[in-house]
């Protein structure tokens, strides 16, 4: 079976990340920006402590990179 | 069931079930080593233990009443039914939650609520010859020589947190764990006692007295910290065994096989033995990840570079008291170490984790891990 090349390779994933962190200093809810996978593909995962305000847009692809939105709540030490 | 079964049934229940297990959790908090052992004693349903978390934290910052289980009556359809309402997304798969269940014979509506403002009073303790009464407390909450991955222990004024593993610095012999276990996020000072168990198990000065605080790496305020983690130099005539992996999967012993890579890629299978959760495994849902924003006592602290944890199946990777709890690989070398966590997200609901990479941990600390 013919192996298909991933179109997102690990760097352009940590390139995207590096814009995403960029993009969403400024919003406040926003509690973790990393690399992930969706479909197989290396992708940016952007934690929220709670939903955004309302008229907040957040992208869905950076540089042709997915971005996965969570809502991972408030983190404290354990 | 009628509406008048659904609610003796509840009262019941409040009373022969959660009451005296909200007292039990309470009372560890107390100090002394007596009453959190036979509080803990009562911990447990038809001898298995009930996985309770706390941070690890200050014990004056502990709250009275902890977060576990509200019941009350659903309607379903033009029936009614039990009411669970969950605080802790780790108490889904407890002993209580299938115990509540079994009584209400299946009629039950569970619903994971998470953080409310205000609390149930317990006023109630467990009967003698109750159901809460026979106790069995896990091997990672006593006292555990030699010394165990995965065992409590604790800065002697913190509640209590998990060993992560053994390692050398120069010619000494140390344990390894999070700064907020073991140096109290840097209120502590050098030479300061470490117990084993922890104080909130029951552990006592100096008789449960195992290692003292030598180096940690300081909780930045501004800007990105990296680790939180400190070591314990162990106390002479205390055993340590820094291989195994006890009960690890399915119950059964591993051996801690090395360092793992740098890179935790995303998908990974990983597991941890945890004070208050015991052995679970997880997958890694993010890696590289920045600005995690977790919320201390002196403040929101930013960390970069981290791992992010989910639990497989149904249950949370960690909870409070966790902390500390070495993560290793499928080959069983080291990853990682677990210092914070949420009660939301995962793909299962039940909260997601988050760990410092080891080979950061062990360059920051200038320590070499032993197995």
């Amino acid at each position: 079976m013919k192996r298909v090349m991933p179109l997102v390779t690990l760097e352009k994933a940590q390139a995207a990340k590096k814009t995403a962190l960029r993009l969403f200093e400024t919003v406040d809810c926003v509690v973790g920006v990393g690399i992930t996978r969706l479909g197989g593909q290396y992708a940016v995962k952007v934690n929220l402590s709670g939903p955004v305000a309302p008229g907040t847009e957040l992208p869905t692809e950076i540089d042709g990179v997915p971005v996965r939105v969570e809502v991972t709540g408030a983190i404290r030490p354990r | 069931m009628r509406l008048e079964s659904a609610q003796g049934l509840k009262q019941q229940l409040l009373k022969e079930v959660v009451e005296p297990f909200v007292v039990w959790a309470s009372r560890l908090r107390g100090k002394t080593a007596s009453t959190a052992v036979s509080g803990a004693s009562a911990g447990s349903l038809s001898g298995r233990p009930i996985a309770f978390g706390v941070g690890a934290r200050p014990l004056d910052t502990v709250p009275k009443i902890p977060r576990s289980v509200a019941l009350g009556v659903a309607r379903h359809q033009g029936e009614y039914k039990l009411a669970v309402r969950v605080q802790r997304p780790s108490l889904v798969e407890s002993p209580l939650l299938q115990h509540l269940t079994r009584e209400a014979k299946g009629e039950v509506d569970v619903r994971v609520i998470g953080r409310i403002d205000k609390r149930a009073r317990a006023r109630r303790a467990a009967a003698p010859g109750s159901i809460l009464a026979d106790a069995v407390i896990p091997w990672y909450q006593r006292n555990t020589r030699p010394l165990s991955i995965g065992a409590s222990v604790g800065h002697v004024d913190v509640t209590a947190g998990t060993i992560s593993a053994f390692v050398k610095r120069g010619g000494a012999t140390y344990l390894l764990s999070n700064n907020h276990v073991l140096a109290k996020e840097d209120q502590a000072r050098a030479g300061d006692r470490i117990l084993q168990r922890a104080k909130y198990d029951g552990g006592r000065d100096p008789s449960e007295r195992v290692a003292r605080l030598r180096f940690w790496i300081k909780l930045k305020q501004t800007g990105a910290n990296f680790v939180d983690a400190a070591i314990a130099e162990i106390d002479k005539g205390i055993a340590y065994d820094a291989s195994r992996l006890r009960g690890l999967v399915h119950g059964e012993d591993r051996k801690l096989t090395g360092l793992g890579a740098a890179f935790t890629d995303e998908g990974e299978l990983v597991f941890k033995i945890g004070r208050t959760t015991g052995a679970t495994g997880g997958r890694v849902t993010a890696f590289d990840l920045d600005n995690v924003v977790v919320n201390y006592d002196k403040g929101n602290l930013r960390f970069d570079g981290q791992i992010e944890i989910e639990g497989v199946g149904n249950a949370a990777f960690s909870d409070g008291g966790d902390s500390g709890s070495l993560i290793v690989n499928a080959r069983m070398e080291a990853a990682a170490l677990l210092f914070a966590g949420g009660d939301s997200g995962g793909s299962n609901g039940r909260g997601l984790t988050y760990a410092n990479p080891i080979h950061r941990v062990l360059k920051d600390l200038k320590a070499t891990l032993l197995f």
